[in-house]
């Protein structure tokens, strides 16, 4: 066991524990630690909070003076917060940036499977940045993002909004594309519930597909708990018109896992992942959507979703 | 019975190969679409820093 693991859960065992729960995608993820200060949530974490004695994830928190640098060759590097190191059946994420130092701030230990991790944050690195949100993004989507791919849901590129009389409706773009557009533009003449205008998590239940709202929002900042049924899937492309085009299956999952979050680092997770999106395209059609960002494109889909 | 229509073959299609551009900068989480202000302690979207607004 690592030096900076031993001396933290040593101390924590002194303490009576602390614990906050989230619900995100259906799963519930637990947060524990010594102190109310490990287990401080981000006001978007707020708003999905939901206790669940069984919950599917399960994070301890653990303060030490100071995080090094692991010498072992990583297998995966984000290029951005964080790199992915293997410690036998471990995933080992560190998280830097230049921001706080050159050691890092924040580990991640997750067990295969990332049903149980410890969270190790630096002291040194992040004494100047009061206060600490253990979870902060990307941490909380990494947990969630790859307990999803052992094949049960997939996170996805997309707006996701629940209109009063029409039920679900889900938009796949990538960046550009028009999300958070379409979001405003349904916000304004239906005023639907939108669950994210960026990230939505999808998941099968009894042969049916589901969204889910995520706290990950864009920029229209839109991020609700709550799920919608699927009837169909559409890709957003802008256009001078609004026009539907069925897919072919075997487009379809091509162009939902380029919409998609999956985990680089694992093949089986990769397998996995394209395993999920093809099932839950034998249960609905997917469409590419070309649309006018205006009001008629909310009628052409209501339109369309007469036929579903 | 099999009717002439459903015997008759469908016309030959030449396999077709469909390039779909996969975005890993938006893909992989952690990454900031905004060079200005990604990453800790330089956005102010975010609560201690960190961007939620990969790609969207």
């Amino acid at each position: 066991m690592p030096a900076e693991m031993a001396s933290a859960i040593g101390n924590l065992r002194l303490l009576p524990l602390q614990e906050a729960c989230v619900r995100i995608g259906g799963l519930s993820l637990a947060l524990s630690g010594a102190s109310s200060d490990e287990v401080r949530l981000s006001r978007e974490l707020q708003a999905f909070q939901n206790f669940d004695e069984n919950p599917d994830i399960e994070i301890e928190v653990e303060w030490v003076d100071q995080l090094q640098r692991l010498r072992s060759a990583p297998v995966f590097d984000s290029g951005a917060l964080w790199t992915l190191f293997l410690d036998g059946p471990e995933y080992i994420f560190d998280f830097t940036s230049a921001a706080f130092g050159f050691l890092p701030y924040k580990r991640l230990r997750a067990r295969s499977g990332f049903r149980k991790a410890h969270l190790i944050l630096s002291r040194e690195a992040l004494r100047n940045h009061q206060p600490v949100f253990p979870l902060e993004y990307p941490t909380d989507e990494l947990m969630i993002t790859n307990y999803l791919a052992s094949g049960v849901g997939v996170e996805v590129h997309g707006c996701g909004l629940v209109d009063s009389d029409t039920g679900g409706h889900l938009f796949l773009g990538h960046s550009g594309s028009g999300k958070s557009t379409t979001a405003r533009i349904w916000e304004t003449f239906r005023s639907p519930k939108i669950l994210s205008d960026d990230r939505i998590i999808l998941r099968l239940h009894d042969g049916e597909l589901w969204m889910y709202g995520t706290p990950w929002h864009g920029e229209a900042a839109f991020a609700l708990p709550g799920k919608a049924k699927l009837n169909r899937i559409q890709i957003l492309r802008h256009g001078s018109q609004n026009r539907f085009t069925a897919l072919p299956q075997a487009r379809a999952v091509g162009e939902v896992f380029a919409r998609c979050f999956p985990p680089f680092h694992s093949q089986t997770g990769l397998e996995r992942t394209l395993e999920f999106i093809k099932r839950a395209l034998d249960f609905v059609p997917c469409y590419e959507f070309e649309f006018r960002p205006d009001r008629s494109s909310v009628a052409a889909v209501l339109g369309s979703a007469n036929h579903d | 019975m099999i009717d002439k229509q459903s015997r008759q073959k469908r016309a030959y299609e030449a396999p077709n190969a469909t390039v779909i551009n996969l975005r890993p900068e938006e893909a992989v989480l952690g990454n900031c679409k905004s060079v200005n202000h990604g990453g800790p302690g330089g956005n102010p979207c975010c609560t201690s820093g960190n961007c939620m607004c990969t790609g969207s």
